[in-house]
C-alpha cells in the first residue's frame, strides 16, 4: 500500500445527477482508485439528485475515512433534508 | 420496438400530454384552481420531463424542469395562480409543441426559436426567484388539530429509469408540517464497486408533525407511488397547542412502521384502480388496423363468393352455413371499424385555446361550449376534419359574433356564444358549430354572388343555394379585412375538403340571431353500402346513401336529357357515355337518382344488380386522374366493381353528345 499524499483532494464538479450516474461512478472509482484522496471537495457540486447522493454514500461506504469537504449549497440541500450532517465533514 | 418506435409513442404521448396541459390550465381560467387540476398539469409537466430525459432531449429537459419547480410551488400554494401565470404556462406549452415538433424531425438539438425560448425562462426565473424570496414558514398552524404521521418510502429499483427523484416529494412533504425526524437507510447503500448507478437503493422513514389530511399526504406522493411502497401510518392524535417539544419527543419507532398500516392500503389499492381505468385507452398502431380491416374485407369478399356459390348449389344447407358465417363476418367488421374510432374530443380539445386567444385579438368576449366530445368516428376523419373545423370556428368569431358594443346595441348578451355539437344520426356524424351572432345575410350574400359573377342576376335561388355561395371560390363580404379572414384558406377549401371526406355541409342562420354549420360524414372511409349497377358488361357501385330511388327510363325522354319526375325536371346522364362503354343492347335503360348536395341527377345505366356491402380499395393507379371514381371493389364473383364518386361525377362537364 502506498500512502497517500496527506494533501491530495479531489475536486468534484457539475451535475451529480441520474443522468451521468454511470458516468461518474466510472470516473470516481478510477480517481479515487488511482490518486487515493484524503477528501472529495464538493463545493463544485451544481446539482444533487437521489443518483448523485447514492454515489456519495457509496462512496463513503467504500471509504469510510475519505472525507467530504465543503459542501456546495445544492449539496447542503440534500444533505439537511435528508439529515445527513454527520456524512460531510 | 426499434428506437422510432419508442421515439413515436413518446411524441404522441407528449401531444397528448400539451393537450391536456392546455385545455386544463384554461379550465382554471374559467373554473378556478383546484387541486386536481393542479395536479394534472403537474403531472403533465413531469412526465414530458420524465420521458424527454430517456431519449436525452435536453432541450426539453431543461425546460421543463424550470417549469415543474415553478408548478410545485403553485401546488404547495407558495405561488399564487392568476391570470399572467396561466398566459405565461400557455406560451410555455406552446414553445414545448414547437420544440417537439422538431424532434419529431429529428433535429432534437435544434431550438425552434431562441429568443422565445430566453425570454420565457427568464420569466419563469423571475416567478422562481419571487417566490424564493418569501418563502412562507410551514408550520403548524395554531389552535388546529396536528397529528403526528409516520411515513414510509421504500423507492422500487427502477425508480429512475421511470424518470422520478423521490427528493422533491421528501421536500414537498417536508414542507406540508414540521420534520420531527427522518430517517435514510444507508445500509441499502452499496459500495461504490458494487453500485448500479442507475438503481435506486433509497429507503427513507419520516415523522411529520401536520394538520394536513390522509388525502393530501397521500397526494403529495402521488406520482411516485407506483414506483415506491409506500405507509402512511397516524401516530397518536396531538393537539398543536400541547406543549411544545418536538426536539424532546420520543425517536421515531421505525421498526412499528415495518408492516404497511392497514388502513393506508385499501386507499392505495383504490388508487391504483382508478389508475387502471385511466390507462384503459390503448393505442393502436393505425398500420395494424388497416391490416385488419383488410383481412376483415378479404372475408367479406369471399363470404360473398360463398353466397354465389351456394345458390348454384342449391342446398339449404350450404345456406344456412354461409349465413351464419355472415353474421359473423358481420360482428367481425364491426367490431375492426370501432377500432379504429376514436372521440371527437381528439379535435374538439384544441379549440378552447383557439377561440380563447382569436377572442382575445378580436377583443370580443366569447363563451365556448363543447357538446358532445364523445361521439365517435373514424380516426382517419378525425385529423382530416381538424382544418376545415378551425377555419368555420375562426369564421365564426370573425364574422359571426358581433363585438360587444354592436351586441349590445342588439339587446343581446355583451358575451357571445360558440358551441361545437357532435351527434349520431342515422349512420352518419353530425358536427355543428353554431353562434350566437349577426347570422348571414341571404340578400348581401346574393348581391356579392352576382357582383363577383358566381351566379347571373336571373338566378332563382332557395336560401340553402344562396348561403352555399360562401363556399364557392372568390366569395368573401368581409367588410373588415382583419388578420384571421385572408389567411390564403376560403370556405371554398373548407367545402372541397368536407367532400373528400363523403360529407355534406349545411348551413342554417337566422339573421340577427345566429348560424349553425353543420358538417354530415359517414362513420367511416373504409366499407360503404353501395348499390350495384351494371353497363355493358361494367359493373358499378353507387353509394346507397346517395340513392334516392330507381326507376325505368320512359322511352321518349332520351333525346332532351332532362326528363319530368313527378312534374319535376329532372336532368340526367348516361354512364355508358361518361365513360364511354358500350352498352347492352338488349337491355332496357334504367335510371337511378342520386342526391347530391342540394340536387338531384339520374344516372342511366342497362340494369340493377341489388345492394351490397362494398369494401373500397384504392384505384388502379392508371384510373386514379380519371373524374367521377372513388375507388374499387371486389364482387362475390371476383370481379371488379368502380365504386362512383357522384359529386365529382356530376361535376366533371359533361361530354358532348354523341349524335
Amino acid at each position: 500500500m502506498t500512502p497517500s499524499d496527506p494533501n491530495a483532494v479531489l475536486q468534484l464538479g457539475g451535475a451529480f445527477t441520474i443522468e451521468r450516474a454511470a458516468e461518474l461512478k466510472g470516473l470516481l472509482l478510477q480517481q479515487i482508485m488511482e490518486n487515493r484522496p484524503e477528501r472529495l471537495d464538493l463545493r463544485g457540486i451544481t446539482e444533487l439528485d437521489t443518483a448523485g447522493l447514492q454515489l456519495l454514500l457509496s462512496v463513503k461506504r467504500c471509504w469510510p475515512r475519505l472525507s467530504l469537504v465543503e459542501p456546495s449549497p445544492a449539496v447542503s440541500q440534500v444533505v439537511d433534508l435528508l439529515r445527513l450532517a454527520d456524512f460531510i465533514d | 420496438m426499434d428506437i422510432q418506435a419508442v421515439r413515436n409513442v413518446l411524441l404522441e404521448e407528449a401531444r397528448e400530454l400539451l393537450a391536456t396541459y392546455e385545455h386544463t390550465l384554461l379550465d382554471i381560467e374559467a373554473q378556478g384552481l383546484d387541486g386536481e387540476r393542479i395536479n394534472a398539469i403537474f403531472r403533465a409537466a413531469h412526465t414530458l420531463k420524465g420521458s424527454s430525459g430517456m431519449f436525452n432531449l435536453q432541450r426539453v429537459v431543461s425546460f421543463t424542469h424550470l417549469l415543474e419547480s415553478l408548478l410545485v410551488r403553485v401546488r404547495s400554494g407558495e405561488q399564487p395562480m392568476g391570470g399572467a401565470l396561466i398566459s405565461l404556462l400557455l406560451r410555455c406549452g406552446d414553445y414545448l409543441s414547437r420544440l417537439f415538433d422538431k424532434v419529431a424531425e429529428g433535429l432534437d438539438d435544434e431550438d425552434p426559436d431562441p429568443a422565445q425560448r430566453a425570454e420565457l425562462i427568464a420569466a419563469l426565473e423571475d416567478y422562481l426567484g419571487s417566490v424564493q424570496a418569501l418563502k412562507p414558514l410551514a408550520g403548524v398552524p395554531a389552535g388546529s388539530e396536528a397529528q403526528d404521521w409516520l411515513i414510509g418510502i421504500h423507492c422500487h429499483p427502477e425508480l429512475f429509469h421511470h424518470g422520478l427523484d423521490p427528493l422533491p416529494f421528501i421536500q414537498y412533504l417536508v414542507g406540508m408540517g414540521e420534520l420531527l425526524e427522518l430517517a435514510l437507510d444507508r445500509e441499502l447503500i452499496p459500495s461504490l464497486e458494487d453500485i448500479d448507478p442507475e438503481t435506486c437503493y433509497f429507503k427513507v422513514d419520516l415523522l411529520l408533525r401536520t394538520t394536513a389530511s390522509r388525502e393530501a399526504l397521500t397526494q403529495a406522493l402521488e406520482f411516485i407511488q407506483e414506483d415506491c411502497d409506500i405507509s402512511l401510518e397516524p401516530l397518536e392524535a396531538i393537539v398543536a397547542e400541547a406543549p411544545e417539544a418536538p426536539e424532546a419527543s420520543e425517536p421515531a419507532p421505525v421498526e412499528s412502521a415495518a408492516p404497511a398500516s392497514a388502513p393506508a392500503a385499501p386507499a392505495a389499492s383504490g388508487e391504483r384502480a382508478a389508475r387502471r381505468d385511466e390507462q384503459s385507452m390503448i393505442k393502436v398502431d393505425a398500420r395494424k388496423l388497416d391490416q385488419l380491416i383488410d383481412a376483415v374485407g378479404e372475408l367479406v369478399t369471399r363470404s360473398a363468393r360463398c353466397r354465389t356459390l351456394s345458390l348454384t348449389s342449391a342446398r339449404e344447407t350450404v345456406e344456412t352455413f354461409v349465413e351464419e358465417v355472415d353474421g359473423f363476418i358481420e360482428q367481425l367488421r364491426d367490431r375492426a371499424l370501432k377500432l379504429r374510432m376514436a372521440p371527437i374530443n381528439e379535435v374538439f380539445q384544441r379549440f378552447p385555446r383557439v377561440v380563447r386567444d382569436v377572442a382575445r385579438d378580436l377583443g370580443k368576449d366569447v363563451e365556448l361550449q363543447i357538446r358532445g366530445a364523445e361521439t365517435e368516428l373514424d380516426k382517419t376523419l378525425i385529423d382530416k376534419l381538424a382544418d376545415p373545423l378551425m377555419h368555420i370556428v375562426r369564421n365564426a368569431l370573425d364574422h359571426g359574433i358581433e363585438p360587444v358594443e354592436a351586441r349590445q346595441a342588439a339587446g343581446k348578451p355583451a358575451r357571445g356564444r360558440l358551441l361545437l355539437n357532435a351527434y349520431h344520426e342515422s349512420g352518419s356524424v353530425v358536427i355543428e358549430v353554431s353562434d350566437d351572432g349577426r347570422g348571414l345575410n341571404a340578400a348581401k350574400i346574393r348581391a356579392r354572388a352576382i357582383e363577383r359573377g358566381l351566379i347571373g342576376a336571373e338566378t332563382l335561388l332557395d336560401e340553402q343555394g344562396v348561403f352555399a355561395m360562401i363556399f364557392e371560390a372568390g366569395f368573401s363580404t368581409a367588410e373588415q379585412v382583419t388578420d384571421l379572414s385572408g389567411r390564403g384558406v376560403g370556405m371554398d377549401v373548407v367545402r372541397r375538403s368536407i367532400e373528400a371526406m363523403r360529407g355534406t355541409l349545411e348551413i342554417q342562420s337566422t339573421l340577427g340571431q345566429g348560424t349553425c354549420f353543420r358538417i354530415r360524414l359517414p362513420l367511416t372511409l373504409s366499407i360503404i353500402d353501395g348499390f350495384q349497377v351494371v353497363v355493358g358488361e361494367a359493373h358499378f357501385v353507387i353509394p346507397l346513401e346517395q340513392v334516392v330511388e330507381c326507376l325505368e327510363l320512359p322511352a321518349n325522354a332520351s333525346a332532351r336529357q332532362v326528363m319530368s319526375l313527378r312534374g319535376t325536371p329532372l336532368s340526367y346522364v348516361r354512364l355508358a357515355e361518361l365513360f364511354e362503354l358500350p352498352r347492352d343492347p338488349a337491355a332496357r335503360e334504367c335510371l337511378v337518382v342520386v342526391q347530391h348536395g342540394q340536387q338531384r341527377t339520374g344516372i342511366v345505366v342497362d340494369r340493377f344488380a341489388g345492394e351490397l356491402q362494398a369494401v373500397i380499395k384504392p384505384l388502379n393507379p392508371m384510373l386514379r386522374n380519371v373524374p367521377g371514381l372513388g375507388g374499387s371493389t371486389i364482387l362475390g364473383d371476383g370481379r371488379v366493381a368502380l365504386i362512383l364518386d357522384i359529386n365529382s361525377l356530376l361535376a366533371t362537364p359533361r361530354r358532348v353528345e354523341h349524335a
